[in-house]
């Protein structure tokens, strides 16, 4: 996300100093931004349901590769 | 903010003629390119759906997946515009004392070339393929006497036009120069 930030704010200084803030280039500008803003809404609306708290090797977890049955 | 005249630096007897940029009609390919990357992970959705389904209800591989799509969007999307960065820079400006030349090759690269019009030897139009004649786009090429200068306009709207009035403009600064020069020599 911070390396889009970045690169969006490179690509709208290149913009800038060549004096290419044009109608053109402001709508591909807001809808790059438009379709960034969607991608994270969704992420977050798919995401919400989540539980961030859970250890990603539980101990009870089939998906951990350290789980052994205690004797 | 810069305007035009700060970028190519204009003289006070200097104006704008031409302001060019690429044809709009070859960017296309680009936002096919974008649409099928942007469609790879909704046929990767698809199947995993059918095949795997599970996966979407596991707590560890759905967000991971989720995220995974979440970067792989933000990326094309950095790409495409990239891209067009890089399309739409490509300018050249054509004034009535010389031509600039202004290529973004890269986000970080850039060329600019300048030429003076009474230095013009030869200006070759060419418009090849279907989609280049229906929609009047191509390469214009500017040579000098040096075989070292030479300047191209790549896919530009209207080139026979644009070569004409090169050659028009380039005659006037030629004698622009010549009279500058006779009125040196007294």
């Amino acid at each position: 996300m911070v390396a889009f930030l970045i690169f969006t704010f490179v690509n709208l200084y290149h913009l800038a100093t060549t004096a290419s803030l044009t109608t053109v280039s402001f709508a591909f500008t807001f809808f790059i931004l438009a379709c960034a803003v969607i991608v994270l809404y969704w992420t977050a609306a798919l995401l919400v349901d989540v539980d961030w708290t859970r250890s990603l090797f539980g101990t009870n977890s089939a998906t951990d590769p350290f789980f052994t049955d205690s004797f | 903010m810069h305007h035009l005249s700060d970028v190519i630096k204009q003289k006070s007897y200097e104006h704008i003629v031409y302001l060019l940029r690429r044809h709009p009609i070859t960017f296309i390919p680009q936002i096919v390119l974008f649409v099928i990357l942007a469609a790879i992970p909704v046929i990767i959705f698809v199947f995993l759906n059918n095949y795997f389904d599970s996966l979407f209800t596991d707590p560890i591989y759905y967000p991971l997946l989720v995220l995974a799509g979440s970067v792989y969007y933000l990326s094309i999307l950095l790409f495409f515009y990239t891209e067009f960065i890089i399309f739409y820079l490509d300018i050249w400006i054509v004034t009535n004392d010389r031509i600039v030349d202004i290529e973004q090759l890269g986000l970080f690269s850039r060329s600019i070339s300048e030429l003076d019009l009474f230095r013009i030897q030869d200006v070759t139009s060419d418009t090849h393929g279907v989609i280049a004649t229906i929609f009047k786009y191509g390469v214009v090429t500017v040579k000098t006497a040096s075989s070292n200068v030479h300047i191209i306009f790549k896919n530009i709207k209207n080139p026979d036009k644009v070569r004409e009035d090169l050659i028009h403009y380039s005659h006037i600064d030629r004698k622009f120069h010549m009279g500058a020069e006779k009125l040196d020599e007294h």
